[in-house]
């Protein structure tokens, strides 16, 4: 009887907990609480916070604010930290205050954030970038940089995309950056070479300098080798490139705009996959990344910073066999803005950092040379753009071609609403009508639908 | 309770400790109405007053709106798929659940098939269960993933496939996956408390049968089918709530795609709470929609199997 009754309740309890998990699960997300672990004297780099998981599982430490007397940055690159304790912390080895730095993975920063912006929890300085940095922009919460006149005299040089972007809709200037993202086609010259006949990336991009001519050559290439090489690796290669080349942004007064871009992106996407032009790799899995060392894939459109974080680190073997041009049309994508609090009580500390890393032209020079980072400033780009050879690249200046495309980034098609609606394209739109799963009005309707609900309050056809 | 005490003195004595010990209950029961005060009951009736207000994105003050937010979600065409979602996943789950559930637990308590190592099979049942869901979705899409996934790679040298299967890029794939983990998840669950209902019924009722003639099946069927209807009925309740509140397998795996097939009530919540627009207002409303179908649901269950065994008690006499 005994065993049968301890059976029993075990059972029960079993039961219970499957019924606390259940409920758990809706609420567990949004007590990623940012407890203010530290104590005022919070120390630089070391949070001895609590440690919190994304959705893969990867384990994060939760970030902190330090009370008053700190600085508290919230970044989501280990950039800052370099930037921060390498650069700005030896140049002004005599500040009265800490600076705490939190680094939370990127698809985690907006949860982090989002329930303590706009409250004393919230840090002094905010990272945000292209996917979400309209988003704190147009929020109305960070304050207005322009009060700040060695600050405003500094940024006279930063490129324009980049100020618009971080310039809310009535012309408030709130957010700046240190860098530029333009993007490129990176292509295998010995490929090339061998497949195509092309020699020299000035006849590559003469081949690909249009759509039309990007899918030539990707076809002449398909007959060449029996379709063992593709052109690109998927979808992910064509999408940066289209979105960047539409004359307006994903929502303009409230009405969400489908480009006649985003048309073309579909069709080129399925024609793409239909005709076995493309690998039809899903971004940044794990045959997209195998592919930059493997001989099946021609190339890949990348940003600067694609190049130093994802072709660099996953080519060690094709090193120095890869080229870039502009490609079929001139984009940038990504990039990282900063911006400070309204709630911060040391506003002026935190401008102060802002104007050192987005416009001194010693620290954004120094930056350039150690790190190959294209830079915000007109005027350093233009100084040491000619003095690049990039190994990788076989030797070309790939700041220079980088720095070219600078001046054609339009920054006023970024929305706040790029992060949702691009997600909901990706996944609802162009992935299955590419893959010939949906014809297009239906995509498109599913895309929608999902827009409406993910924002309620715009116009969707 | 057996006492000797008889003098008077003695009795009161005792009476007095008693009530002191009383006191103790409200400090045990304490801890439980505290935290169901902080964490249930305030968050719920929070949830039922932002249903009624605008609060969305930035916005730190809300305003009323009264049943707007009631009407939009009846309209919002994404909201109606996540609830037929999360019902075709769910009973695609739970039949075959209960089923093998309920053979399970008849073959580990028949006396005639005396099974062995019946401990080492429970625990063997019961371990997906204990992994985290986590694990489990990163296990699956692996083992799902295309084009080179394990399982893709074995169907294709069997010859059973020519060319590798897009199982997450398929609607019936994703949802007979996701099912399938559910049920694979519970089964042992379910198992272990429908065994513990089968044991508690009185085994003279068998022995009886026995002595009659009655066959294993018709003992099983006679006797153990209705005596289980309150654990039946307490499987079906609890199952229901956690198949209403579905989320973490179907949002690890694929975010609700493709084609929003595998998107639950709950992963819709999660998204206007936390994505895009940040719809408080319409998260909440979801949440109290969601709150009053697990009620109406569970009445509906509930009465169903009650009528039912008046019924039959009527039939009988």
């Amino acid at each position: 009887m005994i065993k049968k009754r301890i059976l029993l309740s075990l059972t029960t309890l079993a039961a219970l907990t499957l019924v606390a998990c259940g409920n758990g699960d809706t609420d567990t997300t949004d007590t990623g609480d940012t407890g203010d672990t530290t104590a005022d004297n919070g120390d630089t780099g070391e949070n001895d916070g609590e440690v919190l998981e994304t959705e893969d599982g990867e384990e994060f430490e939760a970030p902190t604010t330090g009370g008053a007397g700190v600085l508290d940055v919230w970044t989501f690159t280990d950039e800052a930290q370099t930037m921060i304790n390498d650069y700005y912390l030896e140049e002004f080895s005599d500040l009265d205050y800490e600076i705490n730095i939190s680094i939370v993975p990127t698809e985690e920063f907006e949860t982090q954030l989002d329930p303590v912006f706009n409250t004393d929890s919230a840090p002094d300085i905010i990272f945000a970038e292209q996917a979400f940095v309209k988003k704190y922009v147009e929020s109305g919460m960070l304050v207005d940089l322009s009060q700040y006149d060695s600050l405003m005299d500094g940024a006279e040089n930063t490129f324009d995309y980049v100020r618009d972007i971080g310039t809310q809709e009535d012309g408030t200037f709130v957010m700046n950056s240190w860098q530029t993202t333009p993007g490129a086609f990176f292509y295998r010259q010995d490929l090339a070479s061998e497949h195509l006949g092309i020699e020299s990336p000035e006849d590559m991009q003469e081949a690909i300098g249009s759509w039309d001519g990007f899918l030539d050559t990707a076809r002449e290439l398909r007959d060449a080798t029996d379709g063992s090489v593709y052109m690109v690796s998927g979808r992910g290669d064509l999408s940066h490139p289209y979105y960047m080349s539409r004359d307006q942004g994903w929502v303009v007064d409230n009405q969400l705009i489908i480009d006649d871009q985003i048309y073309e992106l579909m069709e080129t996407a399925r024609t793409m996959v239909e005709e076995g032009l493309m690998m039809d790799a899903d971004p940044q899995g794990e045959e997209y990344f195998a592919g930059m060392n493997g001989d099946e894939i021609m190339g890949y459109s990348l940003p600067t910073w694609g190049m130093h974080f994802w072709l660099k680190p996953n080519g060690d073997q094709t090193a120095g066999n890869w080229r870039m041009v502009t490609g079929p049309t001139a984009y940038f994508r990504g990039g990282t803005w900063i911006g400070v609090t309204q709630t911060s009580d040391m506003q002026d500390e935190a401008a102060h950092l802002i104007e050192y890393l987005t416009t001194s032209e010693e620290f954004l020079t120094n930056w350039a040379e150690d790190t190959g980072d294209v830079v915000s400033n007109e005027v350093v780009v233009d100084a040491v753009r000619g003095d690049y050879e990039e190994e990788f690249l076989g030797g070309q200046n790939h700041y220079d071609a980088f720095a070219e495309g600078i001046t054609t980034i339009d920054g006023e098609i970024i929305t706040e609403f790029d992060q949702g609606i691009q997600g909901a394209f990706d996944d609802l739109a162009l992935t299955p009508y590419s893959k010939g799963e949906m014809e297009m009005e239906e995509a498109l309707d599913s895309f929608r639908m999902e827009v409406q609900s993910l924002y309620p309050n715009l116009q969707v056809d | 309770m057996a006492t000797t005490t008889t003098t008077a003195s003695g009795k009161q004595r005792r009476l007095a400790k008693r009530r002191n010990h009383d006191k103790w209950g409200y400090v045990f029961m304490a801890p439980f109405f505290i935290f169901f005060l902080a964490f249930n009951f305030y968050p719920m009736f929070y949830t039922i007053y932002l249903s009624f207000t605008d609060l969305a994105g930035w916005a730190t003050e809300a305003n009323m709106v009264g049943f707007q937010n009631f009407i939009n979600i009846w309209n919002n065409q994404l909201f109606r798929r996540a609830v037929s979602n999360t019902f075709i996943l769910w009973i695609v789950n739970f039949i075959p659940q209960i089923v093998l559930a309920f053979l399970l637990a008849y073959w580990f308590t028949s006396r005639r098939l005396n099974l062995k190592g019946i401990g080492f099979f429970k625990s063997l049942f019961y371990l997906p269960n204990i992994i985290t869901a986590a694990s489990v979705a990163v296990i699956f899409s692996s083992l799902f993933s295309y084009p080179r996934g394990p399982l893709n790679l074995f169907m294709l040298n069997l010859g059973v496939i020519d060319s590798p299967i897009d199982f997450f890029r398929s609607v019936i794939m994703t949802r007979l996956i996701v099912s399938f983990i559910q049920f694979w998840m519970w089964y042992g669950q379910t198992t272990i408390v429908l065994q513990a209902g089968i044991l508690s019924i009185d085994e003279n009722l068998f022995d009886a049968a026995r002595v009659d003639g009655a066959t294993d099946w018709q003992s099983f069927t006679k006797i153990t089918m209705p005596l289980m209807k309150p654990i039946t009925l307490y499987v079906l309740i609890t199952s229901l709530i956690g198949g209403l509140q579905m989320f973490d397998i179907p949002y690890l795996l694929t975010g609700g795609g493709p084609q929003q097939s595998v998107e639950t009530m709950i992963t819709f919540i999660y998204k206007q709470a936390f994505q895009g627009g940040r719809n408080l207002n319409v998260a909440a409303t979801a949440s109290v929609v969601l709150l009053l179908m697990t009620t109406l649901f569970s009445l509906i269950v509930f009465n169903s199997f009650r009528t039912r065994a008046t019924k039959t008690r009527k039939g009988v006499k």
